[in-house]
């Protein structure tokens, strides 16, 4: 009998109000008015604070940063959880419009699958993972840091360096904020590899949770990215040890090492010496994980399989064929196109590097730094300021109009970034979907519209089935509810949850 | 002679070094890869604000986790 696997995932959304007149909304009060719509139009229980547990056994709730975020019900297999994902972004989409309906001073209400902001602020949203499991939590780092590290080959949302003050392209803009490889906080010392004991079980199960990852518009890559990490925690718990053989020297540059590079061939070292580049890792993985005895293994592992091994092997071909696939083939193709059509590329990122030299040195400058793109937009007094920085600029055999066009489009290239993942129909994925000329979706367990109502198995659909029915009765406002029980609060009868397989519970 | 000047007089056809291979039909692989470039201008002009430095002032917000 094949093994059972669990695993969920909680997305943190941007959000942004703009009124007719031009003038940013507040975004607390959007958010007040988003959950006043939520607590309307949705069944629900409510949470231990002000969030709210759906009949789909899924969560909307707000989290730190004050951004409204929606965990997945407890899913079976990557699909599930993808399609959980998209039901999470559907019910976003319907509040904003319930919002902007209620508020027509508001031009634009938009909701956007963030990961950084371009602000080099450092500011990110997460996409975070979680995955049920029984190993001793000491062992897995090693066994899945460079797993964490390689995966953003095909699990990368794309995008911009967003430390840099050029449009330095990378295949994760969150890899960039990650400074180190293990670490306890998720909110600024990130690590690689999150280390938090929070099991929501009962005794015996733990909870891997991962804040590495991004959030991602292709189904293909949100289901490789679920699914690989879920089946290499699995031929772990069945005694393998994949990691072992891959140990990586600098995990941390090791990633800045891959998101720099979207051909995947640059090497990585390794512990005990050698290189090995990041397709050769994964598809160390992939074999540790094709070894393991089918008992050992979800039932769904052949078929996840057979999706690793078909993008892996079309990056090693360097296949065209995944710019229609993955997000940050998808966006680096579009991206050149966009700059190319108004200067070449090449200049482009060498312009953003001749800023990024241009910013270093003008901080050294007896007259204080010079902030360029503001000297670059004022008069011709404001660039005279820049005159000590003319000699960068000439032996790169650019002028100060090329540095003004570089600025202009790298502004069009973050706000496109942002607006590639924005819910709705004037997000840019979103339109090329539309358009038909992507190939991301996956036929098996296609999205379903029912995933916004209906729970998974297990002990999600309980969880469900009583929010459904304490609300019908109009019960509702007297019952709470977290991801291990529902109670009553007045009396304390509760209903428990600890089992993450639970497919029936008495109220005690 | 500036950058974008130069420009005008660089040869067509960047296709960022991509080899094109894979066991597909060649054509078809560059009338979709032609389709999709032709969808993402479009859908780029039609998602930017004509403000791009006032857009991302307007967004910028505390983030998350």
């Amino acid at each position: 009998m094949a093994v059972r696997s669990l695993m969920g995932v909680e997305t943190e959304y941007a959000i942004t109000g703009i009124a007719s007149n031009g003038v940013v909304s507040d975004r607390s009060r959007l958010i007040e008015s988003l959950f006043a719509a939520a607590r309307t139009s949705c069944r629900h229980l409510r949470d231990g604070s002000s969030g709210l547990f759906l009949t789909n056994g899924a969560r909307l709730y707000v989290d730190r940063g004050y951004h409204p975020e929606f965990a997945t019900p407890e899913c079976h297999d990557p699909w599930e959880a993808v399609r959980y994902v998209r039901a999470g972004e559907a019910l976003l989409l319907d509040l904003a419009r319930q919002v902007k309906e209620r508020n027509p001073h508001l031009r634009e209400l938009s909701v956007f699958r963030s990961n950084v902001d371009y602000d080099r602020s450092g500011t990110t949203w997460g996409c975070h993972e979680s995955y049920l499991h029984r190993i001793s939590t000491m062992e897995l780092p090693s066994q899945l840091i460079p797993h964490f590290v390689t995966r953003i080959i095909y699990a990368g949302a794309g995008g911009f360096n967003p430390m840099g003050p050029g449009a330095e392209f990378t295949l994760s803009p969150r890899a960039w904020l990650l400074p180190n490889v293990t670490a306890v906080d998720s909110t600024g010392d990130r690590g690689i590899f999150h280390i938090r004991d929070e099991p929501l079980a009962g005794a015996g199960w733990n909870r891997m949770h991962v804040i590495c990852g991004e959030s991602l518009c292709s189904d293909t890559a949100a289901v490789l990215k679920i699914g690989t990490t879920a089946l290499i925690l699995a031929a772990v718990e069945a005694g393998r040890r994949p990691g072992t053989a891959v140990q990586l020297q600098y995990p941390v540059p090791a990633i800045r090492t891959v998101a720099s590079d979207p051909e995947s061939r640059k090497g990585i070292q390794i512990q005990g010496g050698g290189q090995l580049s990041a397709i050769e890792i994964q598809r160390h993985y992939l074999a540790e994980v094709e070894a393991c005895p089918p008992d050992r293994l979800p039932a769904w592992a052949g078929e996840l399989c057979a999706l690793w091994r078909a993008q892996l092997d079309r990056l090693d071909a360097r296949d065209p064929a995944l710019e229609r696939t993955l997000d940050w083939a998808i966006k680096r193709a579009l991206y050149r196109r966009w700059v190319s059509d108004r200067m070449p590329w090449s200049t482009m990122q060498r312009a953003g590097r001749l800023l990024e030299l241009m910013e270093r040195i003008s901080a050294r400058l007896e007259v204080g730094a010079i902030n360029i793109a503001a000297a670059l937009s004022g008069d011709a007094s404001a660039e005279s300021q820049l005159s000590p920085l003319e000699p960068l600029l000439n032996a790169q055999g650019l002028d100060w109009d090329d540095m003004r066009l570089f600025l202009r489009l790298r502004d069009e290239l973050y706000e496109a970034d942002v607006r590639f993942g924005q819910l709705g129909e004037k997000g840019i994925f979103e339109q090329l979907d539309r358009a038909g000329v992507l190939d991301h979706r996956l036929d098996r367990r296609a999205p379903a519209s029912d995933a916004r109502v209906e729970p998974p198995a297990g002990r999600a659909g309980v969880r469900g089935t009583w929010v459904q029915k304490l609300w019908q009765e109009g019960q509702a406002q007297q019952y709470r509810s977290d991801w291990t029980m529902v109670w009553h609060e007045a009396t304390g009868r509760s209903l428990d949850l600890h089992d993450p397989f639970v497919s029936s519970a008495q109220w005690k | 002679m500036s950058e974008q000047q130069r420009h005008r007089t660089d040869p067509p056809g960047d296709n960022g070094g991509n080899p094109v291979t894979g066991g597909g039909n060649l054509g078809e692989l560059h009338r979709a890869g032609d389709d999709l470039l032709a969808a993402g201008d479009e859908a780029i002009r039609r998602a930017l604000s004509g403000n791009s430095e006032a857009f991302l002032r307007a967004n910028r917000q505390k983030g998350g986790q």
